[in-house]
């Protein structure tokens, strides 16, 4: 036995190099090439800015739609109606916050700038906004809709809205911290990971085009209570 | 020209060296005490590290040419710590994996977990490959002394 190891442990001592040397390549090229995959940038389209801009007219109609009505102290209704004016100022405080407007702003998004609105949908928009202030509406015991009989049909289509706008990015966290595995890439996970990175940008956009649209819904609901035209 | 280039990777080869030893350590160093555990228990991560020390002052001291001056092992040494330096870099700066982030502390650590197992195969490989150098070293002085013997 020794005198085999002896004999060819020149070929053994190249083989072994060689072997190291290849997988020592691989795993070289295998990083560069997911690190060049993870690094992708996607860029944004015309039409994109034109959704940033309906955005910003829609949430300024809903800041006008809140403030708009004097709240009468006569009103019967005037603690329940201010609670719920304090209530969609917050939320609006936090949907028109300044953190995603950078993101949507710019010319290319990259994989860290969608997880930053997935994270800013899930605790400013989702757990801060519509679960803190405006999920508290739907209840049955609320005093709000209550005390106005003709809007307490507006009460499933509040809970249903919450409901379906509250995690609705959440598997998409999910998909993206999964980015940091690299194993044996091909042609498929680079498609994966590009499409990750474009299509949750548009899905985390979509939902919060939706939230302000609901958001705009429960503002002219509040003008119409404020307003008494129940 | 040949000797030019194995001059510069054997030079290479001990500045990578310590380079991959110092990201490494650093990186275990931040994952066991964030993970509230003794640094002795990550010796077998260090070990190969630490026997590769040995051998290469061993050719060091022995003068051992036919391993320091092997071009291939060499450039494979180069190519082990560049892989490890390049690993260890991402795991501290790529932010774009979101791990990164998530962990609290500016370190991937188990993007940098999942490569430990490749490195240690990688550096146990590069003892294992220069021990038989030397072992055919010592051959082929036995037979260049057998020689002088019979001549």
């Amino acid at each position: 036995m020794k005198k085999i190891l002896v004999e060819y442990s020149n070929i053994m001592a190249y083989t072994i190099s060689g072997l190291v040397f290849g997988f020592a390549f691989f795993l070289l090229f295998l990083n560069l090439y997911h690190y060049k995959d993870v690094n992708d940038l996607y860029n944004k389209q015309d039409s994109d800015y034109q959704i940033n801009t309906e955005i910003k007219e829609k949430i300024n109609k809903i800041n006008e739609n809140i403030n708009s009505v004097n709240l009468n102290i006569t009103n019967q209704n005037y603690t329940n109606l201010s609670v719920f004016q304090t209530k969609l100022n917050i939320c609006m405080d936090k949907i028109s916050n300044s953190k995603l407007d950078n993101i949507l702003q710019k010319e290319t998004v990259s994989i860290s700038d969608v997880y930053e609105m997935q994270q800013f949908y899930k605790i400013d928009i989702a757990n801060e906004c519509l679960v803190k202030q405006l999920y508290g509406l739907t209840t049955e015991d609320n005093s709000i809709f209550g005390s106005m009989p003709v809007y307490k049909s507006t009460i499933p289509f509040m809970e249903d809205n919450i409901n379906g706008l509250k995690g609705s990015t959440d598997y998409i966290e999910k998909i993206i911290k999964n980015n940091s595995s690299y194993n044996f890439t091909s042609r498929s996970t680079k498609d994966n990971i590009y499409d990750q990175l474009k299509d949750s940008y548009y899905s985390i956009l979509y939902d919060y085009v939706n939230v302000v649209d609901f958001m705009y819904d429960t503002s002219v609901l509040y003008k119409n209570m404020a307003g008494g035209n129940i | 020209m040949k000797k030019i280039i194995n001059v510069i990777l054997l030079g290479l080869r001990y500045i990578l060296f310590l380079g991959a030893f110092a990201i490494s350590f650093y990186i275990v160093l931040s994952m066991y005490k964030r993970l509230s555990k003794d640094m002795i228990e990550s010796i077998n991560i260090f070990l190969p590290y630490a026997i590769l020390l040995i051998i290469f002052f061993i050719n060091i001291i022995f003068r051992q040419k036919s391993v320091n001056s092997n071009l291939f092992y060499n450039l494979t040494c180069c190519l082990v710590f560049s892989t490890t330096i390049v690993v260890g870099i991402r795991a501290i700066c790529d932010t774009n994996m979101i791990l990164n982030r998530v962990m609290g502390y500016n370190i991937n650590f188990i993007y940098f977990s999942d490569y430990i197992a490749f490195m240690k195969i990688l550096v146990y490989g590069l003892c294992i490959s220069n021990i038989l150098f030397m072992v055919c070293i010592n051959k082929k002085r036995r037979q260049a002394k057998n020689n002088i013997e019979v001549l």
